[in-house]
């Protein structure tokens, strides 16, 4: 039995919890490869033009592990705790993969703690499904959640060093989907890392600290949960960073409002929005991250006075 | 020897060059179309400031900017390559110093630069929509069997500019052959378009900015007085444009140069240098990426494009 893991959407929020889960109760898995043109090509393909380019290249990923694996991995996880909700987008994932692959093969599972449908319940269902007990996948589940947790505190840690050093730095304001996937937010790193410019990430975050920050500020819970967690981020780390980047892809719903409240809210850092779909057109980011890149130095230079 | 610096601009229509002093006093420049083939536009561009240029000058540091400042910069051997924005920003401070403002309207795209204290703080691009650009107007008077520069003169005699819904050129175009169906004047409705251009562009490029005095206007369509009415009126601002307006990013990169510490003189028999381009699709991985290789007189001088290293072996 070989499971197969797409390399987006949710992969990106999970992906130390569930390799080490199917790792625990000794499964095999395969996870697809870094997002190239071929699978967005296919995810384009094969999702309607109003899907958000993010969940074209998941289908992207799906189709790559169609014949490469016995089962896929789509769980629907609506939310992580009462009124913190992931976009529809994410949790409608299995649903969307089912009616755009007829007779896929899927390993599903539920969290939704509206119902009390809660993650450790999910991952026994999943466990149950490849014939393990609830006792084995339990244990499974609290050993990876524990190393998931702590691989996090290590990254926290490292960014915290990272900011506390010299030298220009930016903070990528981004659902990790975007940030780390190699056709939307690697091109922009990379360009930040050739430049000798550090990068810090909003969502590297104490979740339940994002959403203490978020309320403070804003004087609201914000329902989105990524959203709000990024936004704590923000708040976190803004006055250590000289630019903050908004990378969003089109069309973004939570985006769409918190890109704009923060490009309003935010008026002591430059800030630069770059939205992606799957129009290839690095030039102009290209022309747009080297001008915001002269516009942190030159405000470096002056001893960010303006 | 006497110093000077060029910087040439190579925009999607336009190319521009110029040569300045040390004063940033410009000796000589050229405009001329892109053709589509910035090469050879800029070995043009290269020929005429060399014939205007006073031989007691020597150049010695060239930049570029624009869309192609990647590929011509390579090819010069440029020593200045750098993005239109903080060209346009810095060729515009050279002659307005106090500019705040920049707004500027090109024939693909359209920006806005916010400057204090001669930095730049704040920019913004038009996003993939190209409305509200140059290539509308031109594509609107071909249209209305008007040439562009009449355009303006025409618009200027409206007194009572039709109303054109700005949003969207799509729809600004449907509404502008409704209005001439309906019985609109050829003059309200060409004044309409030139105000629909100034709503679009402060209602996306420049929305939230802002927008203060003293305020530059730059960019083809700052040749149109009609549009440059329009921005005053909205803005309550007085507009200014400098009739070398169109040659800002091409000062930009000049100026730039001269505060280079290095120099290398500038020899311009390099338009006699053969120049090839060549796009090769790396077929090592499924990203295929499209590599472009520059050859001078059939060596290759440099390549890229590519993503990752696997792609360096096809150059």
């Amino acid at each position: 039995m070989k499971i197969g893991i797409p390399r987006a959407l949710q992969y990106y929020f999970y992906e130390d919890l569930w390799l080490n889960f199917f790792k625990n109760i000794d499964v095999e898995t395969i996870v697809s490869p870094a997002t190239n043109k071929e699978i967005v090509k296919n995810g384009v393909n094969n999702s309607i033009d109003e899907a958000c380019f993010s969940s074209k290249i998941f289908i992207g990923h799906v189709e790559y592990l169609l014949d490469k694996c016995d089962m896929i991995f789509v769980p629907r996880i609506e939310n992580s705790a009462i009124r913190e909700e992931y976009c529809t987008r994410i949790f409608g994932l299995c649903d969307l993969v089912k009616n755009t692959f007829q007779g896929v093969k899927l390993l599903q599972a539920e969290v939704n703690y509206l119902y009390r449908k809660k993650e450790s319940f999910a991952f026994i269902e999943i466990g149950a499904a490849l014939g393990k007990s609830k006792e084995e996948s339990l244990e499974a589940y609290k050993n990876a959640l524990s190393t998931a947790e702590s691989i996090k505190e290590i990254k926290i840690l490292q960014q915290e060093e990272l900011l506390n050093s010299d030298g220009a730095k930016v903070l990528i304001f981004s659902h990790a989907y975007n940030t780390y996937d190699a056709c939307i937010g690697k091109e922009i790193t990379d360009f930040f890392a050739a430049n000798n410019i550090k990068v810090a990430y909003a969502d590297l975050i104490n979740e339940k600290e994002a959403q203490a920050l978020t309320k403070e500020s804003y004087g609201k819970r914000v329902y989105w949960k990524v959203s709000a967690q990024l936004i704590g981020g923000i708040e976190k780390y803004r006055s250590q960073v000289d630019g903050i980047i908004l990378i969003s892809t089109f069309p973004c719903g939570p985006d769409s409002i918190f890109n704009e409240l923060l490009i309003r809210l935010i008026k002591d850092k430059p800030i630069l929005s770059l939205i992606i779909d799957e129009q290839d057109a690095s030039a102009g980011i290209q022309t747009r991250l080297e001008s915001f890149t002269d516009i942190i130095m030159a405000k470096r230079q002056s001893g960010g006075e303006l | 020897m006497n110093k000077a610096y060029l910087g040439i601009d190579i925009g999607s229509i336009s190319t521009k060059g110029v040569v300045i002093d040390e004063n940033n006093n410009v000796l000589a420049s050229s405009y001329l179309w892109t053709s589509g083939n910035p090469i050879a536009a800029v070995k043009n561009v290269l020929n005429e400031i060399s014939q205007k240029l006073d031989k007691k000058y020597t150049v010695v540091n060239a930049g570029t900017t624009g869309s192609a400042r990647k590929l011509i910069g390579v090819a010069l051997n440029a020593r200045v390559v750098k993005n239109e924005i903080t060209a346009h920003a810095v060729g515009t401070l050279a002659v307005v110093p106090d500019v705040k403002t920049i707004l500027e309207i090109g024939g693909q795209d359209s920006k806005i630069i916010l400057i204090n204290n001669g930095v730049v703080i704040d920019y913004a691009m038009n996003t993939l929509c190209a409305a509200g650009t140059g290539s509308f107007l031109s594509s609107q008077a071909k249209r209305l069997d008007l040439e562009l520069e009449d355009f303006a003169e025409l618009a200027l005699t409206s007194e009572n500019p039709a109303k054109i819904a700005a949003r969207c050129t799509v729809f600004a175009e449907s509404d502008l052959v409704h209005k001439a169906q309906i019985g609109h004047s050829k003059a309200d409705i060409v004044a309409g378009l030139c105000r629909a251009i100034v709503l679009n562009y402060l209602n996306n490029v420049g929305k939230g900015k802002n927008i203060k005095a003293p305020v530059v206007f730059q960019g083809g369509v700052s040749k149109n007085a009609a549009v440059i009415k329009e921005f005053e009126k909205e803005l309550k601002l007085p507009v200014y444009v400098d009739p070398n307006g169109h040659l800002m990013g091409a000062l930009g990169v000049a100026v730039l140069c001269k505060a280079e510490k290095e120099e290398t003189t500038f020899d311009f028999s390099i338009t006699d240098t053969d120049f090839v381009t060549k796009g090769v699709e790396c077929t090592n991985c499924p990203n295929n990426c499209e590599i472009i290789c520059v050859y001078k007189n059939e060596v290759l001088l440099d390549a890229w494009g590519n993503k990752c290293e696997k792609g360096t072996r096809i150059a």
